[in-house]
């Protein structure tokens, strides 16, 4: 079960034009109804300023409580890519952890289209590009010591 | 095996934010090391390479084995699973987002496909150019519409 990477990435296909599916992404009305990852989790858009550098609250219930994710919007380009930081806030117990979301929109076509999402984890350093190179080497560190974890313990899928 | 009992991701994460202490780790990797031979490597004083192998233990990443006055450095890279956990915690959370982001398209397209009576006034929509951006589309006040959207 441990992965080799540093990042979560999933890639899923939409029979929808881009235009919507940028939309959906980037209206806290529509936010609000989907990016859950389940029915009963209740999510609430305290704030969504949405710019470059602008922030947004999200307000989610769990089950067990409330897990609320705050973040800065790092990069804009409409129906082409959104890059923001997602910062888990207490009582979340990934509360602390800085983490950052990249998705990508491909319109393939007037109909379709190709949503990637990377979730990734990075240090806790103030972001701007100076740091890039900084966590970028981080993480490529840390794909380097979970591959070699993993060649000592081999997990059985 | 995991000792580690912590969730302190962002310690871990902090820790392998600075290049000197990435660099501690590297050499560490291969073979374990006395604390003034590590700190000998760099260009600091061994002050300041003490305060970045405490950076280090305190994540966990290092372990620290005192022979009387000698202490040797060895890498530890388990507090890393619980970064690994994360990572596939939130593979599955985005699998199931992006699984609601797709029934609530569909939904969100039918709506509009049949608009409510009020914004069912005919629109000034010319099929043969649905998105020329030598015309852009100009339509009625009042009708709430999203390029991109024409039923064709």
């Amino acid at each position: 079960m441990i992965p080799t990477t540093h990042e979560a990435r999933i890639v899923r296909q939409f029979s929808h034009p881009v235009s919507l599916v940028y939309e959906a992404w980037t209206q806290p009305k529509h936010i609000e109804q989907w990016l859950r990852p389940a029915e009963s989790i209740r999510l609430s858009v305290k704030e969504f300023n949405f710019r470059e550098g602008g922030e947004y609250f999200f307000d989610y219930v769990w089950a067990d409580g409330a897990k609320p994710v705050r973040g800065k919007f790092l990069r804009i380009v409409p129906e082409q890519s959104l890059i923001f930081s997602w910062v888990p806030q207490p009582p979340d117990p990934d509360a602390g952890a800085e983490t950052m979301v990249s998705v990508f929109f491909r319109a393939e076509g007037e109909k379709r289209t190709e949503v990637e999402v990377l979730h990734t984890l990075f240090p806790n350093a103030p972001m701007c590009d100076c740091h890039n190179q900084g966590w970028s080497g981080a993480l490529t560190l840390l794909s380097a010591l979970l591959s070699k974890r993993q060649h000592i313990n081999p997990i059985n899928h | 095996m995991d000792e580690y009992e912590s969730s302190a991701l962002d310690d871990v994460f902090a820790a392998l934010a600075h290049p000197t202490r990435r660099q501690m780790l590297v050499l560490l990797e291969n073979q374990g090391s006395k604390v003034t031979d590590l700190a000998a490597r760099f260009d600091c004083s061994l002050n300041v390479a003490s305060k970045h192998i405490q950076s280090l233990e305190r994540a966990g990443l290092v372990r620290r084995e005192r022979h009387g006055r000698v202490h040797r450095l060895s890498l530890d890279p388990a507090p890393l699973a619980d970064a690994a956990a994360f990572i596939e915690r939130y593979r599955v959370r985005w699998e199931r987002q992006l699984g609601r982001l797709g029934n609530y398209l569909d939904r969100l397209a039918k709506e509009r496909k049949t608009p409510p009576v009020k914004n069912s006034r005919k629109t000034h929509h010319d099929p043969d150019h649905p998105r020329s951006p030598h015309r852009p589309a100009v339509f009625p006040s009042g009708v709430s519409r999203l390029r991109g959207l024409d039923p064709t």
